[in-house]
C-alpha cells in the first residue's frame, strides 16, 4: 500500500449551532489525484480551509505525511507542503506574474534583513536562483510570455493556471485545488486537465474540488462525496457515479 | 570583449551621473539662500524632514497596505529621545552618533509596540487604533511632568543640543572663500545624506523578498499568509521599520529646533505625512518624495505670494493667506482624488 499523504480523522467544524462539517473521516494517497464533490454548501471548502489552517476545527485531527497539522497556522502549514488555490481567484493583482510566483518562495528564505539592505552577495545569490526557478516554473506552466505582466491583466483560465503555478513555487507535496474549472469552457477545462495529470506524474499529489463532474471523472482515481456535511460515499469514480445516494443528492436521474 | 568593455563604460557613465548629482545637492543650498533668501532654506531643511517622514510611512501604508493614523507618535518618540538625551533636562549630552541610532531603535520598538495588538486589525479598524495610539502618545508627552518630570509636560524642553561632530556644534558659522555656512547648511547635508540613504534602504527592501511580502498582504493577506508568509512578523517589521524612520526624522528635528513639546505632534500632522503619501503615490518612494514637496512648499508659496497678489488686484486682503492656504490644500486633495486617485506619481504611470 502506498503511503497516505493526508488523513482526517473525525472532523467536525461547527459555526454557531450549524454543524458545517460532522465526523468526516479521509485519505488521499500519496501520487494520486483525489476527487472531492459535492453540493454547494456541503462543506468542501471549508474542510479546504480546516486542512490548509484558516479555520480551526471544532474536534477531530488533520495529518500530513503522518504528522499532525491539526490547529497549525496557515503558513507553518504552507511551509510543511500543503499548497492552495481559491475558489475566487486571489491573485496579488498589482504585482507581475514573475512576483507573484516569488511571492510563494518566501519560505525559502535564508537571507535576513543585513543581507538585503547591504545587498550581500548571499542576497544577490539566492535572488538570482529564485528567479531562474520562477522562470522555470512559468515555462513549465506556459505562463512565461506574460512573465512582466501584471497577474490582473491575464485572461481568466491563464489567472486560475497562474494560481496554480503560485502553489506550485511553494514545492509543496499536497496541492488542494478549488475549484479550477468554474467559469472555463471545454478548450480551457481540456487544457486543464492536462495540466493538472502532467503535475500530478511529476509527482504532487492533488487534492481537488470541483463542480465538472465529467472532468472529476476522467481526471481523479478516487472520489470522495460530501452531502451536509457527511461523507456520502467514496471510491472509484466509476462506482460513486453508480451510487445511489450521489446520483439523488448531487449528480440527478 | 565587447561586453568586458561596456559595464566599465557603463560605471563610467554612472560615476559621471553620481558626480553631477554630488555638485548639485551640495551647492543647492547655496542657490536656493541666494536666490529666495534664508527663510527658504530653512523651509527646504523642514522639507527634508518631511520627506523622511512620508518614506517611512510609505513602508507602513505605501507597501504593506496598513493604515496608520498616528504616525507621527514615533517622530515624536524620536524627537523627545534626543530632547532627553541631549539637553540640560536630565543633564545628560550624548553625542549624535550614539542618539540616532538610539532613537532609531526606540521607534522601532514602538512600532512593534503598536503593530502587536493591531495584528488581526484591517482598515478602518486599524485606522482608528493607531490614531488612538498617536493620541496616547501625545498625552503622555503632556502630561509625564509629574510624579517624575520627565518630559517637562507642555512647556516642551528647551535648550536642546544640536548636532556636534567632535567640538564642532551645528550652531557654529563657519566661512569659506567668503561663503557663510550655517546651522541650516549644517542640517540640510546631514539631512540629505538620511534621506538617499533611507531611500536606498527603501529600494533595496522593495525588490527583495520582505518588499514583496508586504505587497502581497497589502493585496491580498489570506492568499499571502496561504503562500507561507508568515504575516505576523512580516507586519511587525513594518511596523517597525516605518516607525524608525520617523524616530530618525524626529530626533532630528528636535536638535534643529533646539526645542520639542507635545503640539508638535498633534494628530493634524499625522494626516499631513499621510496627505504626502496618498497625494505622492502610494507605494512608490520618488511619488512620495515629490508628495512631500509639494505638500511642505506649495502652501508656504501660498502663504508668501497671497497678500501680495490680493493687495494688486483688489487692493485689500480680501482672504487672509493662512484660511486660503487651507482652502486650496483641501481643493488639491479632491482634485487629485478625482482625476490621479492612484497619486501623483504613481509607479504605472511613469
Amino acid at each position: 500500500m502506498s503511503k497516505n499523504i493526508l488523513e482526517i480523522k473525525n472532523l467536525s467544524i461547527m459555526f454557531g449551532g450549524i454543524v458545517a462539517l460532522d465526523d468526516v473521516n479521509m485519505v488521499t494517497k500519496k501520487g494520486t489525484i483525489h476527487g472531492l464533490i459535492g453540493p454547494n454548501g456541503a462543506g468542501k471548502t471549508t474542510l479546504f480551509n480546516i486542512m490548509t489552517g484558516i479555520y480551526k476545527p471544532t474536534s477531530g485531527n488533520v495529518y500530513l505525511n503522518e504528522k499532525e497539522i491539526t490547529g497549525f497556522t496557515p503558513n507553518k502549514i504552507a511551509n510543511l507542503g500543503i499548497a492552495r488555490t481559491f475558489q475566487n481567484i486571489r491573485l496579488f493583482n498589482s504585482m507581475s506574474v514573475l512576483e507573484n510566483v516569488l511571492v510563494a518562495m518566501h519560505n525559502s528564505m535564508n537571507v535576513n534583513l543585513i543581507d538585503i539592505i547591504f545587498k550581500t552577495k548571499k542576497f544577490k545569490k539566492e535572488e538570482k536562483s529564485k528567479r531562474e526557478k520562477a522562470e522555470k516554473l512559468l515555462e513549465y506552466t506556459g505562463l512565461v510570455k506574460y512573465i512582466n505582466n501584471s497577474a490582473s491583466s491575464l485572461p481568466y483560465g491563464d489567472q486560475r493556471r497562474l494560481e496554480i503555478a503560485r502553489a506550485l513555487a511553494t514545492n509543496p507535496s499536497l496541492l488542494v485545488i478549488d475549484e479550477p474549472a468554474a467559469g472555463m469552457n471545454h478548450k480551457e477545462t481540456s487544457d486543464l486537465k492536462n495540466f493538472l495529470d502532467k503535475i500530478n506524474s511529476d509527482g504532487t499529489s492533488i487534492l481537488i474540488i470541483e463542480h465538472d463532474v465529467k472532468l472529476i471523472m476522467n481526471l481523479c482515481s478516487f472520489v470522495t462525496v460530501l452531502d451536509f456535511g457527511k461523507i456520502i460515499c467514496e471510491g472509484v469514480p466509476e462506482m460513486v457515479k453508480q451510487n445511489k445516494q450521489v446520483i439523488e443528492a448531487y449528480l440527478g436521474a | 570583449m565587447i561586453s568586458k568593455i561596456l559595464p566599465f563604460h557603463k560605471k563610467l557613465k554612472f560615476i559621471h551621473g553620481l558626480f553631477l548629482v554630488i555638485i548639485a545637492l551640495t551647492l543647492l543650498p547655496f542657490v536656493i539662500e541666494e536666490s529666495f533668501g534664508r527663510s527658504w532654506l530653512r523651509i527646504f531643511d523642514y522639507t527634508l524632514i518631511y520627506v523622511l517622514l512620508a518614506l517611512g510611512l510609505n513602508i507602513v501604508v505605501g507597501f504593506a497596505g496598513l493604515l496608520d493614523l498616528g504616525y507621527i507618535a514615533f517622530f515624536a518618540v524620536g524627537a523627545y529621545s534626543w530632547a532627553i538625551l541631549a539637553s540640560p533636562q536630565f543633564d545628560i549630552h550624548l553625542s549624535f552618533l550614539v542618539i540616532l541610532p538610539i532613537s532609531f531603535f526606540i521607534a522601532g520598538f514602538f512600532g512593534v509596540l503598536l503593530g502587536a495588538p493591531t495584528l488581526r486589525l484591517r482598515g478602518d479598524y486599524l485606522a482608528i487604533v493607531t490614531l488612538g495610539f498617536g493620541e496616547i502618545i501625545r498625552i503622555f508627552l503632556n502630561n509625564l511632568d509629574h510624579p517624575v518630570n520627565v518630559t517637562n509636560g507642555p512647556v516642551g524642553i528647551n535648550m536642546i543640543d544640536p548636532v556636534m561632530i567632535g567640538t564642532f556644534s551645528f550652531n557654529n558659522k563657519i566661512v569659506i572663500f567668503g561663503i557663510q555656512l550655517t546651522n541650516l547648511h549644517f542640517y540640510y547635508y546631514l539631512l540629505v545624506i538620511c534621506v538617499i540613504l533611507v531611500i536606498i534602504i527603501c529600494q533595496r527592501l522593495e525588490n527583495s523578498s520582505i518588499g514583496r511580502a508586504w505587497v502581497a498582504i497589502r493585496e491580498d493577506e489570506v492568499a499571502a499568509e496561504a503562500m507561507g508568509i508568515n504575516t505576523r512578523n512580516v507586519k511587525l517589521l513594518a511596523f517597525a521599520m516605518g516607525a524608525s524612520f520617523g524616530g530618525v526624522s524626529g530626533a532630528i528635528f528636535s536638535s534643529f529646533q533646539g526645542f520639542v513639546s507635545p503640539e508638535s505632534f498633534i494628530l493634524i500632522e499625522s494626516i499631513m505625512v499621510l496627505c504626502m503619501v496618498v497625494l505622492g503615490g502610494m507605494g512608490h518612494i520618488y511619488g512620495v518624495v515629490l508628495g512631500a514637496f509639494i505638500l511642505v512648499i506649495l502652501p508656504e508659496i501660498i502663504r508668501s505670494v497671497a497678500a501680495p497678489i490680493q493687495e494688486s488686484i483688489f487692493g485689500v486682503v480680501l482672504i487672509d493667506p493662512e484660511s486660503l492656504r487651507m482652502i486650496l490644500f483641501g481643493l488639491a486633495l479632491i482634485l487629485v482624488m478625482l482625476y490621479r486617485p492612484t497619486g501623483l506619481w504613481n509607479k504605472k504611470n511613469v
